[in-house]
């Protein structure tokens, strides 16, 4: 107990901290922003080409064309009043680095947008009074472009080379939000190559890789914001959580040994010293509330986490002809299992012979 | 394996005509030990472990118009008193991904995320074509992996799926039929035939799949999800699944003569983000076994942001699940504070409240607290404490320690969503 002495308060110090700085949102620092107007310019007829020279000639993202302060200059003095261009010249910052995220050739488009110039898809630039100024949306691309098979093969490469290197932004049907971790892996069944066009299997290998040496809970602690499985004291909920939705655990866990394993190594087996007989109370007893026929039926998972699946199953031993358990076959196994099958399923054999 | 992983590295690092155009990896070094609570000494919990995650892209491979290689793998190391006394080391993932024209193909330890492949993991090869007018075929063959490097020959599986891009008709989506057997020592283990289809109707997009089993003409799985997303701000989903023994046992397993139930749930989620500092998300799910009300889950989940980037956060969780009056209530409040670049700290405490005594105990706590410091833009130390007193355990402790490194590597990914 010594320890929880002091990890309460170290984790409500740093709960209070975090709350501390949250409430401070709105006090955020000013940071340094640009005074622009590029309805101004447009009202003063300086051209597009005049502050973003070269644009025309770009086949790709790789280089800014945002203008430097010498732009600026070429047609403004510079004066002491800072205040004139930056709305916190005392925080002013090295500008933030280009990042290329988009294929796209602007020489291509504004080629073809000669008439119409750069407001075809810079809509409503020549209004707007202040930066930072929207990008075009995608919404804008597919005016012109017809995605609809690239979006439904989630085809996102050919524009977007740079998605893994991306923040996994909300992109309508592929997004990640609410209960994704229960969803996700239907998803990826029907739209593996859509999960490709950003993740590799490295992703998915963190939490299901047969080889994994530890839980990704336990790899990324800190990383609270994540839908982890296995979080908190799953020690204590995971036999509740096995009870309520066993599939869940045998998607990952199919080994018919890996609960016993577990169990054996914890010295809870029957077998073990002090063990603990994971059966409730009355399982033997044909009409009690546990009785392990029924749970059998209708919880089958449960039995196969620990006991042999094959043909020396203890099951057998009762459950056979002329055993004390009678037949294991549910109601209505005939009607849907020729005798024949006998020769065929090796399983059969085990109580039935093929004479 | 070891031919394979041979071939493939042997491709990678002296092949004259085969060039890395980028290399991305991380390599992380993990350690982890807690107090033996009888005797308050330190056991290790998670021993010296190496984790390699390694992608290099753009390969220029002749005949190839995209290729990238991805790795990942451990090493772990159980130090004794005095010597070494355990080691081990494994490959999670080894193989070529390639594309030219029409076609894609991996080859090497991969999974198996499509169709009813649910995750394998073998060695061996996964192609894909497109057949033109829609169409498009994915097959895969390998041998199941077991830890260690180790193969049996008689253990493999195989099988494919073919789609029907639904663009060719006007519409979004895509319909798919697959199918899989998997042999284990000379016997079928798993035989199964699937059907799947995306399609987006309006403002609505809906997934469902169905799983037979061919040789007991029987369902073994079925899933439907819709999501309504009515803006940015909010959208609902609704989903419903069943699934049966025969997705569990094996086709030769004694205990199928038992299994005699469907397990059934069926509910819906509701995410709501009313801007970039907020979301709430609420789910509720109904269980059914062997189509008689067994119980429910539901969750509430609610986090604030301090920017719009999501780096320093507060949340707050309460799960609750009824099963057949058993179950627990579950409060959980987590935050992660970037407290400038650097520096990073995080804290999670988890309060259960079980309906039923564990071990003649009702409530469980746990709390983390964790200290995340960016040395170099490619190098990270991360530090965890956890600590609490739960039905197994008056007070238990454990500490970690991660080591993050390598080159152009991408922290945020790291640890990102």
């Amino acid at each position: 107990m010594k320890i929880l002495r002091w990890l309460s308060p170290l984790f409500l110090s740093t709960m209070a901290a975090c709350a501390w700085w949250m409430a401070g949102r709105p006090g955020l620092p000013e940071l340094d922003q640009l005074i622009f107007s590029h309805a101004v310019h447009h009202e003063n007829d300086v051209e597009c080409d005049k502050c973003h020279a070269g644009i025309e000639a770009a086949v790709d993202t790789s280089k800014s064309f945002t203008p430097t302060e010498e732009v600026c200059l070429e047609c403004h003095d510079k004066d002491d009043n800072c205040k004139q261009c930056h709305t916190a010249a005392r925080t002013r910052g090295t500008r933030q680095a280009h990042v290329s995220e988009l294929g796209f050739s602007h020489q291509t488009h504004m080629e073809r947008t000669k008439e119409t110039g750069c407001v075809t898809c810079h809509d409503g630039i020549q209004d707007s009074t202040e930066l930072p100024v929207a990008k075009p949306s995608m919404a804008k691309c597919l005016t012109c472009h017809n995605h609809n098979q690239d979006y439904a093969q989630a085809r996102c490469l050919d524009c977007h080379p740079s998605m893994q290197r991306l923040p996994l932004a909300a992109v309508a049907e592929f997004d990640h939000s609410g209960d994704w971790m229960a969803r996700h892996g239907m998803q990826a069944r029907v739209q593996a190559d859509s999960c490709q066009q950003c993740h590799t299997q490295s992703t998915c290998s963190e939490c299901h890789s047969r080889a994994a040496p530890a839980a990704s809970v336990k790899i990324y602690p800190e990383a609270v914001e994540r839908e982890l499985l296995h979080r908190g004291d799953w020690i204590s909920a995971h036999a509740i959580e096995a009870r309520a939705d066993g599939d869940t655990c045998l998607r990952c866990h199919q080994d018919s040994g890996f609960c016993v394993s577990c169990h054996t190594q914890s010295g809870l087996t029957a077998g073990a010293t002090n063990g603990r007989v994971p059966h409730p109370p009355g399982y033997a007893n044909r009409g009690g509330q546990a009785f392990h026929g029924d749970e059998a039926r209708v919880r089958i998972e449960t039995c196969v986490a620990c006991h042999d699946q094959g043909a020396a199953s203890n099951c057998v031993e009762c459950h056979k002809s002329g055993g004390i358990g009678g037949s294991p076959h549910p109601p209505g196994w005939g009607t849907t299992h020729e005798r024949d099958d006998v020769g065929e399923n090796p399983m059969c054999r085990t109580c039935h012979s093929t004479r | 394996m070891r031919t394979l992983a041979f071939v493939l590295t042997v491709s990678l690092v002296t092949g004259s005509t085969t060039q890395a155009a980028e290399v991305r990896g991380t390599f992380s070094t993990l350690l982890a030990a807690r107090e033996d609570p009888q005797n308050e000494e330190a056991v290790a919990s998670i021993p010296l472990y190496e984790l390699v995650a390694m992608e290099v892209d753009a390969l220029e491979i002749p005949g190839m118009d995209r290729s990238r290689v991805v790795l990942q793998g451990f090493g772990r190391l159980q130090l004794g008193d005095d010597e070494l006394t355990e080691h081990s080391a494994d490959l999670g993932l080894f193989y070529l991904d390639a594309e030219t024209g029409p076609m894609k193909l991996k080859l090497g330890r991969q999974h198996l995320p499509y169709g009813v492949g649910r995750m394998a993991l073998i060695d061996g090869i996964d192609g894909r074509v497109d057949l033109g007018a829609g169409f498009s075929a994915k097959g895969f063959f390998g041998f199941t992996v077991h830890p260690e490097l180790r193969h049996r020959t008689d253990n493999w599986q195989g099988g494919g799926r073919l789609a029907f891009n639904l663009a060719t008709l006007g519409h979004l989506g895509e319909v798919g039929a697959a199918y899989l057997l998997r042999r284990q020592k000379g016997a079928d283990r798993r035989h199964e035939l699937g059907v799947d289809a995306f399609t987006v109707l309006g403002p609505t997009n809906w997934v469902a799949l169905a799983v037979l089993n061919p040789a007991e003409q029987a369902l073994v799985e079925a899933r439907l999800s819709g999501t309504y997303r009515a803006s940015a701000a909010w959208s609902v989903t609704v989903d419903a699944e069943r699934v049966s023994p025969e997705l569990f046992l094996p086709l030769n397993s004694i205990f199928s003569v038992f299994a005699d139930a469907s397990h059934d749930a069926f509910g819906a989620e509701i995410h709501f983000a009313p801007s970039p500092y907020y979301t709430v998300d609420l789910a509720g799910h109904a269980m059914l076994l062997a189509e008689e009300y067994l119980g429910y889950r539901a969750t509430l989940r609610g986090v604030t942001y301090r920017e719009p980037s999501h780096r320093s956060l507060i949340g707050a969780e309460l799960r609750l699940l009824d099963e057949d009056n058993n179950g627990y209530l579950r409060g959980r409040l987590f935050t992660g504070l970037q407290l400038f670049q650097p520096f990073r700290v995080s804290a999670d405490i988890f309060v259960y409240r079980f309906a039923e005594d564990i071990n003649g105990e009702e409530l469980s706590l746990l709390a983390q607290a964790s200290v995340v410091y960016d040395i170099t833009s490619s190098m990270r130390v991360a530090g965890t404490i956890t600590g609490g007193t739960t039905p197994w355990a008056e007070a238990q402790v454990e500490g970690m320690l991660r080591f993050a490194y390598g080159w152009d590597v991408d922290l945020a990914r790291e640890v990102g969503p």
